[in-house]
């Protein structure tokens, strides 16, 4: 479904991501683990075009999207859940719904809504509310909720758990594993290493803008170098 | 005569307001000051003056000063600020003082210096009360019809209908706005063609008001555009507005009916400073979190 190899990124003379490949097939759940500045929402933002590759090759089902806008991937169905929620204040719940579903035909988004509020009932009591008065909890709901709007073929999460409480953390991974179970394909990046490789099928470590190790979760959870430094031991 | 002043002052403030819309939605979505949407304004009265002149239509006139105005911002947006958007907003604001003061001498160069006489608002007329001592001039009615006609089809465009709501999304987070499928391009190029619309029907109205075209007649009013928007708190259309009548009331009542010794233009600039001092997000300005 993805295909990434040997990219290379940076913003303006800096270079971020270097000589990376990384693949994700249909209907797998990929997960990216790395510390503070390793390059994780980068690569995400390659991914989605709003950081431009510098070399190497983007396929997405087989097709170059390296030079495609950003707008004519989330027409090809990938779909995005930024670092630090992003949802947009000032519209309200229905309209940040309405905007997840912008490429697709607008007789179809009611039943896209009750898809969502079928699995965060929540969105759905706050409708005419501004996102901006919105809980974290409820705003990182909206977040995953709006790129949900695009039935997504690839969903690509950036760091779900930052600011949460645990109960809501663990609500937030159990809908991505009945997502993943329910044949979307998932790419996620997080620093809470142990509960994301603890529902992805693989993961792979990016340190400083390089792909370190590469594996099965379960294996990458039992790896020395791994728990040493992002399992706390 | 109290009345009078209050009339006029709306008057004045609705032509701030539309000066100025064009630029706080060119800042409502990318974040440069675009002085040379007051370079847009002298553009619109000068189209429209040529085809008053050719046609003898004043309806012709209008639709033409307009539109190629409009498709004037859709040039500019495409050969100047696009290029720049990924350079500091600085490098925008100083690239667009350039285009306004190109503009103006290429007016001077055109059309020549001199003031031209639209002649268009002496076949409106007036309504007298000499018992009240008010006067009421068909250009106002012309002026204060169009505003409020062009502000609520501005209102009913972003708040009721699908580019609104995607202009609303982009103004808020542009970077996220593109990632979840809307073409921002599109977004920033419908922005302009309104902006500059709205500021060549400002200009137009001027012309009429004061039955005068200029080529620099868009100079105070750049100025006046920078108070109202920074006034209105920033790239808020509804800001904007509030903050035009606030401008043109004052600098008529003050300047007009109490008497000052600074001049009305001056007024305008001491509202200005005073009111940000009480508020220094602006009227409507909430403080940006990025
Ligand atoms: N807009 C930018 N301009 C320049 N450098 C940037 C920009 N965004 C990020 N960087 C740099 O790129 C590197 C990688 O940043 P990135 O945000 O991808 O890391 P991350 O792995 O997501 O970190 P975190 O876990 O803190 O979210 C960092 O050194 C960062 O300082
Ligand atoms: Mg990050």
């Amino acid at each position: 479904m993805l295909e990434i190899r040997n990219l290379n990124a940076h913003y303006g003379h800096s270079q971020v991501l270097y000589d990376i490949s990384i693949d994700v097939k249909a209907g797998e759940f990929v997960s990216i683990i790395g510390a503070n500045g390793a390059g994780k929402s980068t690569l995400m933002k390659v991914i989605m075009g709003l950081v431009p590759v510098s070399s190497g090759k983007l396929l997405f089902k087989g097709n170059e999207i390296s030079r495609l806008e950003p707008w004519q991937r989330a027409g090809m169905k990938i779909a995005y859940v930024p670092e630090g929620r992003r949802v947009f204040g000032e519209l309200t719940v229905a309209e940040n719904l309405r905007i997840g579903g912008w490429v697709e035909p607008p007789q179809d988004l009611p039943r896209r809504v009750e898809k969502v509020v079928a699995i965060f009932p929540r969105l759905g009591e706050r409708m005419n509310q501004a996102a901006r008065t919105m809980s974290g909890g409820e705003q990182q709901m909206l977040a995953i909720g709006r790129a949900l709007m695009l039935e997504p073929e690839l969903l690509l999460v950036d760091e779900i758990s930052m600011g949460l409480m645990p109960i809501l953390v663990n609500r937030c991974f159990e809908v991505l594993k009945q997502l993943s179970e329910a044949g979307t394909t998932i790419l996620l990046v997080e620093q809470n290493a142990r509960k994301a490789l603890g529902v992805s099928h693989r993961g792979y470590v990016l340190e400083t803008g390089h792909i370190v190790l590469e594996g099965e979760a379960t294996r990458l959870r039992d790896d020395d170098a791994v728990r040493r430094a992002y399992l706390g031991g | 005569m109290l009345v009078q002043q209050i009339i006029n002052g709306i008057v004045v403030g609705s032509v701030y307001a539309l000066t100025a819309m064009g630029a706080t939605l060119v800042y409502g979505i990318m974040r440069i000051l675009d002085i040379s949407n007051a370079g847009a304004y002298a553009i619109g009265a000068y189209v429209a003056f040529f085809f008053l002149l050719q046609t003898g239509s004043p309806l012709v006139a209008l639709v033409t000063g307009v539109a190629l105005t409009a498709v004037f911002g859709f040039l500019v947006q495409k050969f100047l600020y696009a290029p720049l958007m990924n350079k500091s907003p600085n490098v925008s604001l100083i690239a667009g003082i350039g285009l306004f003061i190109f503009l103006q001498d290429f007016l001077r160069l055109v059309a020549g210096p001199q003031a031209r006489e639209l002649n268009f608002g002496t076949l409106l007329p007036s309504i007298q009360f000499p018992s009240l001592q008010l006067t009421l001039y068909g250009t106002w009615f012309l002026i204060l019809a169009a505003t409020a006609l062009l502000l609520l089809i501005l209102w009913l465009l972003l708040n009721r209908s699908p580019i609104g709501l995607a202009w609303r999304a982009t103004a808020q987070d542009l970077e996220t706005a593109k990632a979840m499928g809307i073409n921002t391009n599109r977004v920033v190029a419908f922005n302009f063609i309104l902006g500059y619309g709205f500021a060549a029907v400002a200009g137009i109205l001027v012309g009429i008001l004061y039955n005068s075209v200029y080529p620099t007649m868009g100079d105070v009013p750049a100025y006046k555009m920078l108070a109202v928007i920074v006034l209105g708190g920033l790239g808020n259309p509804l800001g904007t507005v509030l903050a035009a009548l606030v401008i043109g009331m004052a600098e008529t009542l003050i300047g007009g009916y109490v008497g000052f010794f600074l001049p009305r233009d001056a007024i305008a600039f001491v509202v200005l400073i005073l009111i940000l001092l009480w508020r220094p997000q602006g009227l409507l300005g909430r403080r940006r979190s990025s």
